[in-house]
């Protein structure tokens, strides 16, 4: 659940720093600096979320931990584009929410 | 006029391009299995290089498929399947000749 | 023989001759592989659709089994079993009381997705493998009804099966691979195409309508879950590679007499070729005598410290001598096949382990274990289940887009010409993919949901059960073909697609009420119970039903204009309603 959660605010950042998504989402364009730092900061994201999943809890193998990552990772890029479609405006506030919410889930072992 | 018939020279270019790909394409796929098995044989174990040949293998046939099609003419797409194919299978099957020659002597 | 491969694919046909006469710059890589993905994915393109939606139905197959054989209602689950491996000894010593010569056997234990123990053997009058579930608690055979279960869709998946005992399984995996083959080709050329690969990313425009919609849900579709596809089709691929790529093998396994096949296998399974079992039909061999199977797994259980045992077999190896093989639950890890300890039957002395370790066996270890998903947990198996429905709604979107541009262009080409064109009539092999598309598309489902429901409706006893079963399914797929010949052939009619969707509809939502009126594993019994193992999938098929309704209704020919319904599904009024922008596109931005 939490790699689902930290994948999804990922790919948010990452549409985010795309033009065409940045205006759906703010309404504005965004500046060719902010959208690369969006970028950045969900590049880096996906990667922790890589290797959170390549560390689990309890002594679980890390290659179904990895497995497991590859899944959430379609998943939440599907889910992201579901968002970006339907509720565009809403996306920015959803990808801190799973922000925090994949870091407190981490924390709390799911 | 209705939509124009396809001439059937178009077809037939397609057609053959097609078996290049499928015949041609599991020829080259096939030797290349087997000549890099036994290339790889010395140095890694038989069945290493068996499953790393064959792996490679496929990639190879789907790479024969794009070759079929993007040759600039059909008898292109044959050369750039068959002609490697035959390369391969006569490295791969060298010992088995040269033993029955070697035997002959 | 020698024509230039086609400048754009939908042009050709009008310009051909032209063409033919005037020596034509060079396509680019792209474009040839747009031609390429197009006629990979249509050739075959029913055929992938029926193999990918069994195969996804499969990542399911012992719940279906389950399912279908109500007569395991009631059998303790696991959590309650006070000891998996006594089910071992009672269903070893039931075997033996009923088979008394028997030469070989395997055991697979309970567990959380199937709560019988499976047993297989073989015996002198029976030449081959039988299959029985038996009561974890007695060992005794549990008297069920005859089904195939969720094996029907499994085995049709990889080798088209068509009866309880097929005869033509070698031709239908050949196939299948072949199919596999145009996969990974239209997967490879469809990512070459793809020219805004990362632009249109998250890009899926429902609201425009036509084409361009139908485009972005195949291309979001195709490329979000694009590990996913590759993976199962490279592996799928390999899990079959002795058949479809011997020569590997063939050279590498060469010896003095022939190609030593049994080596490679063994080296493959990471065991010892001589331990393999002995089955020359010639060479006779003698039953085994009932093994004592409390140490033997009590030390397994030792030696994985406290990993689960999946099964145990017992035959006699190349030497005549008695090994008892352990296997670990192949839930444990992605590598398939789990490891597996091997004693010796008749002494109980401890031989060896067999697990391969080297990286290229592995590699294909793990990828056999990717394909089969025995590793994924309830969760994750969901995940999968959805990759594989999206990856069919992948190959369904294609097939529509085919026929949708297909039928866009021709009715722009008929309106160009005036009166005198036949607007009503598209060419014959317009029509023929129409009704293919229907047939198969729409007919799978609704076969799929006949087979269950014939589970529940066909008289417990009756002769060759299962394969009345398989009739039924095959019957419906029929119907459906016939009605889809008649409603895009012969009398082109909007209700084509409504129809059989509907009916799919009616049957997959029945299923929970028809289950009501014939067993005792209905919704009302297993809710109040929480028990989720049965409860669950009743109300999965609720879903489906409901599903399937929702897009038959979605495509009735009254509902309005307005987006996919009219403009996708081969709308023969309006040629304005689907008519791109320009006549020549490519697959991934018409008219861009």
């Amino acid at each position: 659940m939490a790699t689902f959660l930290l994948c999804f605010a990922a790919w948010s950042a990452i549409a985010l720093g795309m033009d065409r998504h940045h205006e759906n989402a703010t309404g504005h364009e965004g500046t060719a600096l902010r959208l690369r730092q969006l970028r950045c900061a969900g590049w880096l994201v996906l990667l922790f979320s890589l290797w959170l999943a390549a560390h689990p809890a309890g002594g679980a193998l890390a290659s179904l931990g990895v497995a497991a990552w590859a899944a959430a990772l379609s998943m939440a890029a599907l889910a992201v584009t579901a968002a970006m479609t339907w509720r565009p405006r809403r996306t920015p506030l959803l990808a801190g929410a799973a922000l925090v919410a994949g870091l407190a889930a981490r924390a709390g072992g799911w | 006029m209705k939509t124009a018939r396809v001439d059937v020279r178009y077809r037939l270019a397609i057609a053959s391009r097609t078996v290049a790909a499928a015949a041609g394409g599991y020829a080259l796929a096939a030797s290349l299995a087997a000549a890099l098995s036994l290339a790889l044989a010395p140095g890694l174990s038989r069945v290493e290089a068996v499953l790393t040949a064959t792996m490679l293998a496929w990639l190879a046939y789907a790479g024969a498929v794009a070759w079929a099609f993007y040759a600039r003419t059909a008898w292109g797409a044959w050369g750039g399947t068959v002609l490697p194919a035959m390369a391969l299978a006569a490295y791969a099957t060298a010992p088995q000749w040269l033993a029955s020659v070697g035997s002959a002597a | 023989m020698t024509a230039h491969a086609p400048r754009c694919p939908h042009d050709a046909e009008g310009t051909a001759s032209a063409q033919a006469a005037v020596p034509m710059e060079r396509e680019s890589f792209r474009q040839a592989m747009a031609w390429v993905h197009t006629w990979a994915g249509l050739v075959l393109g029913w055929l992938l659709f029926s193999i990918f939606l069994t195969g996804t139905l499969s990542f399911f197959r012992s719940e279906f089994t389950r399912w279908m054989h109500p007569e395991w209602h009631g059998l303790p689950s696991t959590a309650l079993l006070a000891n998996g491996h006594q089910a071992a000894d009672k269903a070893l010593a039931a075997l033996h009381r009923q088979a008394p010569g028997v030469t070989q056997w395997t055991l697979r234990l309970p567990d959380a997705r199937d709560p019988t123990v499976t047993v297989l053997w073989r015996d002198k009058a029976h030449g081959g493998l039988e299959t029985l579930h038996v009561n974890p608690q007695t060992g005794e055979a549990i008297p069920a009804r005859e089904t195939m279960g969720g094996d029907f869709f499994y085995r049709f998946h990889f080798e088209l099966r068509t009866a309880a005992k097929g005869r033509w399984a070698l031709e239908g995996r050949w196939v299948v691979g072949a199919a596999a083959l145009m996969v990974l080709v239209a997967l490879l050329s469809g990512i070459v195409t793809h020219r805004r690969f990362f632009k249109d990313f998250f890009t899926f425009r429902p609201g425009k309508g036509g084409q361009r919609a139908w485009l972005d849900a195949h291309n979001v579709s195709g490329v979000l879950v694009l590990p996913f596809y590759l993976m199962i089709t490279f592996s799928g691929l390999m899990i079959f590679h002795t058949l479809y790529l011997p020569s590997g093998i063939a050279t590498a396994y060469r010896g003095d007499k022939g190609v030593d096949t049994n080596a490679y296998l063994a080296d493959l399974q990471g065991e010892k070729p001589e331990r393999r079992a002995r089955r020359g039909p010639s060479e006779p061999i003698d039953p085994l005598a009932p093994i004592a199977l409390q140490p033997i797994l009590q030390a397994a259980t030792t030696r994985w410290e406290g990993g689960r045992i999946g099964g145990v077999q017992a035959r006699r190896d190349a030497q005549g001598r008695v090994v008892v093989e352990v296997s670990r639950h192949a839930g444990d890890r992605l590598q398939y096949r789990p490891p597996r300890l091997l004693w010796d039957g008749t002494t109980g002395q401890w031989l060896e382990q067999a697990d391969p370790a080297s990286p290229a066996v592995t590699t294909y270890g793990v990828l056999h274990g990717l394909h089969m998903a025995r590793f994924a947990d309830i969760g994750l198996r969901w995940t999968l289940f959805g990759f594989g429905l999206l990856g069919s709604l992948m190959i369904a979107t294609g097939l529509v887009l085919w026929s949708v541009k297909r039928s866009a262009k021709s009715h722009l080409q008929a309106s160009r010409q005036g009166a005198e064109a036949n607007i009503g009539k598209a060419p014959f092999g317009e029509r023929l993919v129409a009704a293919l598309n229907i047939a198969t598309l729409a007919g799978l489902p609704l076969a799929c949901g006949v087979y269950l429901a014939s589970n529940r409706l066909i008289p417990l006893h009756a002769e060759g059960r299962a394969d009345v079963e398989l009739a039924w399914f095959f019957g419906a797929w029929g119907l459906a073909l016939l009605w889809a010949l008649a409603s895009a052939m012969v009398r082109p009619s909007r209700m084509g697609w409504s129809v059989p969707l509907g009916a799919a509809a009616l049957v997959w939502t029945l299923l929970p009420l028809i289950n009501a009126l014939t067993t005792h594993t209905h919704l009302g019994i297993t809710l109040p119970a929480r028990e989720w193992a049965w409860a669950s999938m009743d109300l999965a098929f609720l879903a489906t039903g409901v599903l399937l309704g929702w897009v038959s209704w979605r495509l009735l020919p009254g509902r309005a204009p307005r987006g996919q319904a009219a403009a996708a599904k081969l709308a023969r009024t309006a040629p304005a309603a689907a008519s791109p922008a320009a006549p020549c596109v490519s697959i991934s931005t018409p008219g861009t």
